[in-house]
């Protein structure tokens, strides 16, 4: 059962690309048209989260905030392009979780969204820690290492991450590009070149378990596992 | 006020006098008075008028100096017909009230000026505030059709994929990159204009938290991720330690130091951010591997729109990333300091205060 979450949200493209990434991280969103109603939509349906923005046609977040608050203890978070610290205080009066300002990276959105919900002790549906398997190869992300035929192979972090994305898509290519980017968003800051060494390394480790070619390369499309 | 001067402002009565004098002693002369009588009359004379002069001189040298007093330590110096000395002479009743109708017409014209002033700021801030949203739904857009289109054929990525293709080519995914670099450039140049109003504010617009430094590293990296990578920047963090400041400050200033070493980036880019805890500072430290700059600039660069030889030579610059630092750093009580060598590469030092708040000092 996913996480539900609900959007308010006025201006209409930004409230469809939310929603679309939260489906895509794996969240159910519920996006109201009518905000005056959220607070009993907030308690009937019994969302997980509410992410809504401040300035609303009609009505104030700040406002629906409280009334939430009054009757559920939902977690809230503001997503504002308001980035005064007065108007931050305010949300955390409010009783707020979290104060996101516009314009955010989508990954860093996700991330407090997780945070919040881990907090409130809502199940996170990441599958972040359940092991992923292709081709006999099993890889623990919690562990960081990877299960082949016997042997346990420990991996870098950055090891880790390279092959945890390739195990998402498994079967398809990922751009190096894409691969880099992946990295940067778990802290790991390295460049083009870089990551060609990481790679090599990691095909000699998966080479010493009797995982030969186990990553395919292909010129213009990236890797593939 | 000198005796001097004062005795020449007042030269046409002592001509008055003296003449009057000289009549007197013309005409007593004539009907045969003494010699000695007459002398003695107009030493008489001479006396009470030097008198009479001198404690006008030292009352009116008290009231100078006493107005000229008020006026230096006065920090509204334009109000001061409001607290001059009290005076019974007419012609000072008279000055005082001119100054008074004068004063009040300079303090009317400046509050309508502060009224306009505060109104664009806040027009300004409020379209700030509107323009995020678009800025934020291009960044959305473009990422969602990019992050979604490998791992599924749901959603928007459909609205881009052919009738065949499982997925979006190369050249899109280019494309959507592109888009989303650009964005972060108005983004950027949002937050320019941002907070270079903030930073004349009267009010101050800031919130002080206990602050992870390693974790405001993190969001700056990870906003500017496109652009670090696109560039091929590798980047180092080594911070452990947290300080007691403004986040969203301390972000734009780190960005725009970040900005300015991709700017003047050298072959294989390296962003190195340290910290190192003094005694009563932390210091954060962005070191890079870029141009440098000259040490005849040094001492210039946080100067208002100074672009130095690198500047000149990089079209973009407009000498006010710097400027904005240092005046925002100024107003959270930081330190902001650059040391470089040419060719070499610059460390940009930001030095945090320890208050008591922070916690026992090591050892």
């Amino acid at each position: 059962m996913p996480c539900k979450i609900l959007l308010i949200e006025d201006d209409l493209l930004l409230r469809e690309e939310i929603k679309l990434l939260l489906e895509n991280a794996g969240y159910q969103a519920a996006v109201p048209d009518v905000w005056q109603d959220a607070v009993r939509t907030a308690v009937l349906e019994k969302a997980d989260l509410v992410l809504m923005d401040i300035n609303l046609p009609g009505c104030s977040g700040f406002d629906l905030c409280m009334q939430i608050r009054a009757r559920t203890d939902t977690p809230v978070i503001f997503l504002t392009g308001r980035t005064d610290s007065l108007d931050e205080l305010t949300g955390f009066l409010k009783g707020a979780d979290d104060y996101i300002t516009k314009p955010f990276q989508p990954a860093l959105l996700l991330a407090r969204i997780g945070a919040v919900l881990k907090r409130s002790a809502k199940n996170v549906p990441f599958r972040k820690d359940a092991p992923l398997t292709h081709k006999n190869a099993a890889l623990e992300p919690g562990a960081c290492r990877l299960l082949y035929q016997g042997h346990s192979l420990d991996l870098t972090k950055t090891e880790m991450k390279i092959l945890h994305l390739l195990f998402l898509h498994a079967g398809n290519f990922v751009a190096r590009a894409d691969l880099v980017e992946y990295l940067w968003e778990n802290h790991i800051f390295l460049d083009d070149n870089t990551l060609s060494v990481h790679i090599t390394r990691l095909r000699e480790k998966l080479r010493s378990a009797g995982l030969d070619d186990f990553i395919e390369t292909k010129r213009g499309m990236g890797y593939r596992i | 006020m000198k005796l001097s001067a004062f005795l020449k402002d007042r030269s046409l009565l002592l001509l008055l006098h003296l003449t009057c004098m000289s009549l007197l002693a013309g005409f007593l002369h004539i009907t045969g008075y003494a010699g000695a009588n007459i002398t003695l009359i107009c030493i008489v004379w001479l006396m009470i008028l030097s008198l009479f002069l001198f404690s006008f001189y030292l009352q009116r040298r008290h009231y100078f100096r006493k107005a000229a007093d008020i006026l230096n330590h006065m920090d509204k110096p334009y109000l001061l017909g409001e607290v001059l000395p009290a005076s019974c002479l007419l012609e000072d009743k008279l000055y005082r009230d001119m100054l008074r109708r004068s004063n009040k017409a300079v303090i009317e014209k400046i509050h309508a000026l502060e009224d306009a002033q505060q109104d664009y700021r806040d027009y300004l801030e409020s379209w700030v505030h509107e323009i995020k949203t678009p800025i934020t739904a291009i960044t959305l857009l473009s990422e969602n059709i990019r992050k979604t289109a490998a791992d599924d054929s749901s959603g928007s990525s459909k609205r881009l994929l052919s009738d065949s293709g499982d997925s979006i080519t190369p050249a899109i995914s280019e494309v959507l990159r592109k888009i989303s670099l650009e964005n972060g450039r108005i983004e950027n140049y949002v937050d320019l204009i941002l907070y270079h109003a903030r930073s004349e504010q009267v009010y101050k617009d800031y919130l002080i938290r206990k602050t992870d430094l390693k974790e405001v590293v993190y969001e700056v990296l990870e906003k500017e991720h496109l652009l670090l990578i696109r560039h091929q920047v590798r980047a180092e963090v080594l911070c452990g330690d947290q300080v007691f400041t403004d986040k969203k400050w301390i972000s734009f200033i780190l960005n725009q130091l970040i900005l300015n070493s991709v700017k003047y980036r050298g072959d294989t880019p390296v962003l190195r951010f340290e910290t190192h805890r003094g005694k009563n500072n932390i210091t954060l430290i962005l070191e890079d591997n870029g141009t440098g700059i000259p040490a005849e600039d040094l001492p210039r660069i946080f100067e208002k729109g100074f672009t130095g030889s690198n500047g000149r030579d990089h079209e973009k610059a407009t000498g006010m990333g710097l400027y904005l630092c240092k005046k925002l750093c100024g107003r959270l009580g930081i330190s902001l300091s650059a040391q470089s060598e040419y060719g070499k590469g610059t460390k940009m030092l930001l030095t945090f205060p320890l208050s008591s708040h922070n916690g026992p000092p090591p050892g």
